[in-house]
């Protein structure tokens, strides 16, 4: 007769269980604060790129970036929010000058190859 | 460099039978079609004399009865049986050209033309190949011993063996670019097109090019397709095909309908599409562990490449679509 597996302590499973989640909530956090400062440094990015082209630059923020999950204990993500930063986003971007393509043409098939 | 469409040459295309197959030479210069159809002709009659396990008097069928004993050969057939050989070695002996008595066993022992509408009933004991590392080649005497019992087609290389040749023959003699297809298996020589050729894929090598599934542009080297589709008859109630297992002696596995590879010549091409039938599902790794690059079809349609293939990976083929007529 194979012996029953023995049941945890109930208080020990609950202390784990708040452990993982602290670990959840600090890598959430870490998650958002990367993705905002990647936003910032996108944002500047354009902004660089629009003043190359001479286009006019349309003041916007970069937007709103969220991470990380609502969960039954509370909010565990960060909300970040970039300031503005005076960039364009990539949508608003208009060359001045379209870039010309240089095409070579598909040649047309003379013969083809498959089983005989 | 920038092309204009209008710049695109004028080429000239001419059709013809031989070795069994429809065999077609396209030149960038349309007055030398003329005479570039009367090489073709000429080369694959000089090689079907040499190299055809269908003919009797051919001089591969008369080497085959000299008892083991070596016979100096001509550079034609010695040159073919090296480039059979090389390959053999290069594919790990999954390409070998001493399948010419599993291949009879399996049915096929005439030209396809004599066997197309045969059925047989007769049971199948397959024979696997006694191995090409059986026959001698010796360079210095250019001569060939081949062991008694060891019978050799040389149905797979030679068809891109002899597009090789020719194409390069016909470039060489006439001073133009020039493509070769002998039943799928294409050679290019001489300066091509600015444009490439461009050589549509088709399961079968007689549809129209505008029809073809895929399409690829060659600038140097060769393409071949190989495939389970095509070249089958009856035997024992089992429908056969003409590619091989050599280690075995049964038709290879048909994972895959048609494959068709890219090489440094026809003959590497024609290497890597014939091994990748054998290989079965295995046939994408291994494709990819030698850099080839090729699109394969599943007996299903789906379409895999590897390598350099233009276009993307595991595409379905439209329910709706027709054998030899797909479309992406």
């Amino acid at each position: 007769m194979v012996a029953p597996p023995e049941r945890r302590n109930r208080n020990d499973a609950v202390r784990s269980r708040d452990e993982a989640l602290v670990r959840i909530r600090r890598a959430t956090v870490a998650m958002g604060l990367t993705a905002s400062v990647a936003a910032v440094g996108i944002g500047v990015a354009v902004a660089g790129a629009s003043v190359h082209h001479g286009t006019t630059a349309t003041t916007a923020a970069v937007g709103s970036v969220t991470t990380g999950a609502t969960g039954a204990t509370g909010a565990t993500g960060a909300t970040v929010t970039p300031a503005t930063t005076g960039a364009t986003t990539p949508a608003a971007i208009t060359p001045t000058t379209p870039t010309p393509k240089a095409t070579t043409p598909t040649p047309k098939a003379t013969t083809t190859s498959g089983q005989s | 460099m920038t092309v204009r469409a209008e710049d695109a040459q004028v080429h000239a295309v001419r059709t013809t039978h031989a070795i069994g197959t429809v065999a077609t030479v396209v030149v960038d210069d349309p007055d030398a079609a003329d005479a570039a159809l009367a090489l073709l002709t000429l080369e694959l009659d000089t090689l079907d004399r040499a190299c055809s396990r269908f003919r009797p008097d051919s001089e591969l069928r008369r080497l085959e009865h000299r008892g083991g004993r070596p016979a100096r050969v001509s550079p034609l057939l010695f040159d073919a049986l090296q480039t059979a050989f090389d390959v053999a070695r290069r594919t790990a002996g999954i390409v070998d050209p001493t399948i010419g008595s599993a291949l009879v066993e399996l049915g096929y022992d005439r030209d396809f033309a004599s066997l197309d509408d045969r059925v047989d009933h007769a049971d199948v004991s397959p024979l696997p190949a006694p191995g090409w590392w059986r026959i001698v080649l010796d360079p210095s005497e250019r001569s060939v011993a081949v062991p008694d019992g060891v019978h050799i087609d040389l149905g797979s290389t030679g068809k891109a063996f002899g597009a090789d040749r020719s194409a390069a023959r016909i470039a060489d003699a006439l001073g133009c670019g020039t493509l070769v297809n002998l039943g799928g298996d294409v050679a290019i020589a001489g300066l091509p097109p600015v444009e490439g050729w461009g050589v549509g894929i088709a399961e079968h090598c007689t549809t129209a090019p505008s029809d073809a599934a895929d399409m690829v542009t060659l600038r140097h080297g060769g393409l071949a397709s190989s495939g389970t589709t095509a070249r089958t008859w009856t035997r024992g109630g089992r429908t056969m095909h003409h590619i091989v297992d050599p280690w075995t002696g049964a038709v290879a596995p048909t994972t895959w309908a048609q494959v068709s590879a890219l090489g440094a010549t026809c003959v590497e091409a024609n290497g890597w599409s014939t091994a990748a039938v054998v290989w079965g599902e295995d046939a994408p790794g291994n494709l990819i562990a030698h850099g080839v690059t090729a699109r394969l079809v599943r007996s299903d349609g789906h379409v895999v490449t590897v390598g350099s293939w233009p276009g993307a990976v595991d595409r379905p083929r439209p329910v709706t679509s027709g054998e030899g007529n797909w479309e992406e």
